[in-house]
């Protein structure tokens, strides 16, 4: 166990040689390589790092775009929608016009013919009274229809106002016409002199009359003496009887109407 | 039976004699600077590394964190030293399992050798950090009569440093030897890796002890510039 202090002396030089190599082959070039890397790896992480920074800018921007233009769409949708809206009420108008329009000449046609129905039924009413009234007076009273009405009219010839008396009157003296008298019967000579007595009775004068049938008169009779005319028949009762109908059948009208809409 | 590699002459010129711990030495020295220069050649500042350089890379962090562990500072400027003493120590115990290799460790004149280096690194750290005064003011502290005492440490455990080693790894080559003219086949290879086993610790130890001695020269001036940085920050 010896210490050769030449050996100790060339051990120290080798030992700082070998630390003067190892420093310029080991640790220099490794520490150096190991903080290039780590560098590398700051500046890709900041690369990185700013990359996405630029792609959440990116982000934002297109969710900015993408709800600017769902606002634009739900906008565009809204209008559409009022348009169409307005577009359907404006449709539904124009519909319920013309329905009304159309319900309208309906109902002026259904009127018309009711008028007209009436009218008829009227007539034939009249008629067909007349006929039954004529009848019935033939075989309860073994009288004449014809002859009732005469004094009828006779009687309502005797109780017209003075009024109009002076009027029928100074038409008689005037002579400018003669007076008319219209039936809706032949009249016989006894009807005929039934009247004519009767015009002599209030108008004091000797009255000729000239004799018209009119089948449009039903049953009833007509004086007309210049401007002025008096008449009786069954006009009141016919009036009443249209007036029933009528009634009746615009009842039965509306009725109707409410069925068909429901 | 040669105890020391020292006795191992292969070639003398007057007072100079090329023996075996000198021969050796140069050796490893060639194995690890041309392994380094090999592979540092081409190094790789990519993630893509070489095995080689990985290791390297490893061995090399791997030594700065334990300094930066035991010095509590930046291991920079101690890593060529302290390093190169394990690296060193390391590669000749480890060697010792080549036939016909006698580590040049297991001679007292290299373990004294870097024993020396050390003794006198230890002072040239203290007064690279804290100047000459500062690091003659330590020999005094906590009181000057510690003086003699400090200084006899400071030799004693240059001499420990030195035979520690030397005694590990000469007696595991002679353990080792003995052993082969005993029980010629199954225990001397048993003993071989335990040798191996404690030539890496003792490198280890080395380069610790080596490392705490440095410290303790530069620690306190150190702290000082440590706490005076934080209370710069803090202000």
């Amino acid at each position: 166990m010896e210490i050769n202090w030449v050996t100790v002396a060339a051990q120290i030089v080798n030992f700082l040689v070998l630390v003067w190599l190892l420093k310029r082959f080991l640790y220099g070039p490794v520490t150096r390589a190991m903080e290039r890397r780590q560098k590398r790896v700051r500046d890709r992480l900041q690369e990185a790092e700013s990359m996405r920074g630029k792609a959440e800018q990116e982000r934002d921007a297109l969710k900015a775009e993408r709800d600017a233009l769902d606002r634009k769409r739900e906008e565009m949708l809204s209008e559409a929608r009022a348009a169409a809206d307005k577009l359907r009420h404006e449709l539904e108008k124009q519909t319920r016009e013309s329905v009304d329009a159309e319900r309208a000449a309906w109902f002026a046609r259904l009127s018309g013919d009711r008028q007209e129905v009436l009218s008829d039924i009227r007539r034939r009413a009249g008629e067909e009274f007349f006929a039954i009234a004529r009848a019935a007076f033939r075989d309860l009273a073994d009288d004449r229809l014809e002859a009732r009405m005469i004094a009828a009219f006779a009687e309502k010839l005797r109780a017209l106002p003075e009024e109009t008396l002076e009027k029928l009157k100074s038409a008689v003296r005037r002579e400018t016409s003669s007076a008319q008298i219209e039936s809706a019967f032949p009249l016989e000579a006894e009807d005929r002199e039934a009247i004519e007595l009767a015009l002599k009775d209030i108008l004091q004068a000797d009255v000729s009359a000239d004799y018209v049938q009119r089948e449009d008169l039903i049953a009833g009779i007509r004086l007309r003496l210049d401007s002025q005319v008096v008449e009786w028949g069954l006009d009141s009762y016919l009036d009443e009887l249209e007036e029933r109908l009528g009634t009746a059948l615009s009842d039965a009208g509306v009725a109707e109407a409410k069925k068909a809409a429901e | 039976m040669r105890i020391s590699p020292d006795e191992w002459v292969f070639f003398s010129y007057g007072a100079f004699e090329l023996n075996a711990t000198i021969s050796f030495t140069w050796l490893v020295m060639l194995l690890i600077a041309g392994a380094s220069w090999i592979v540092t050649r081409n190094l790789s500042d990519t993630e893509e590394i070489s095995p080689f350089q990985n290791f390297l890379e490893v061995l090399v962090t791997g030594l700065a964190d334990q300094i930066q562990d035991v010095s509590r500072q930046e291991p920079g400027r101690y890593l060529p030293f302290v390093g190169t003493l394990f690296v060193f120590i390391a590669v000749s115990n480890l060697l010792s399992v080549v036939p016909g290799y006698a580590a040049p460790t297991g001679s007292l004149s290299t373990t004294t050798a870097l024993a020396l280096c050390v003794f006198v690194a230890v002072p040239l750290y203290g007064v690279a950090s804290r100047g000459v005064i500062g690091y003659l003011k330590q020999y005094l502290r906590p009181t000057p009569f510690m003086l003699p005492f400090t200084v006899i440490s400071e030799l004693s455990r240059t001499i420990a440093l030195a035979v520690r080693l030397y005694g590990n790894v000469m007696s595991g080559a002679m353990i080792a030897g003995i052993l082969i003219s005993i029980t010629p086949f199954f225990f001397p290879v048993v003993m071989q890796l335990l040798g191996l086993i404690t030539g890496f610790i003792q490198a280890y130890i080395f380069a610790v002890l080596a490392m705490v001695y440095i410290a303790s020269a530069t620690h306190a001036h150190e702290v000082k510039t440590a706490r005076a940085d934080q209370s710069s920050k803090e202000s």
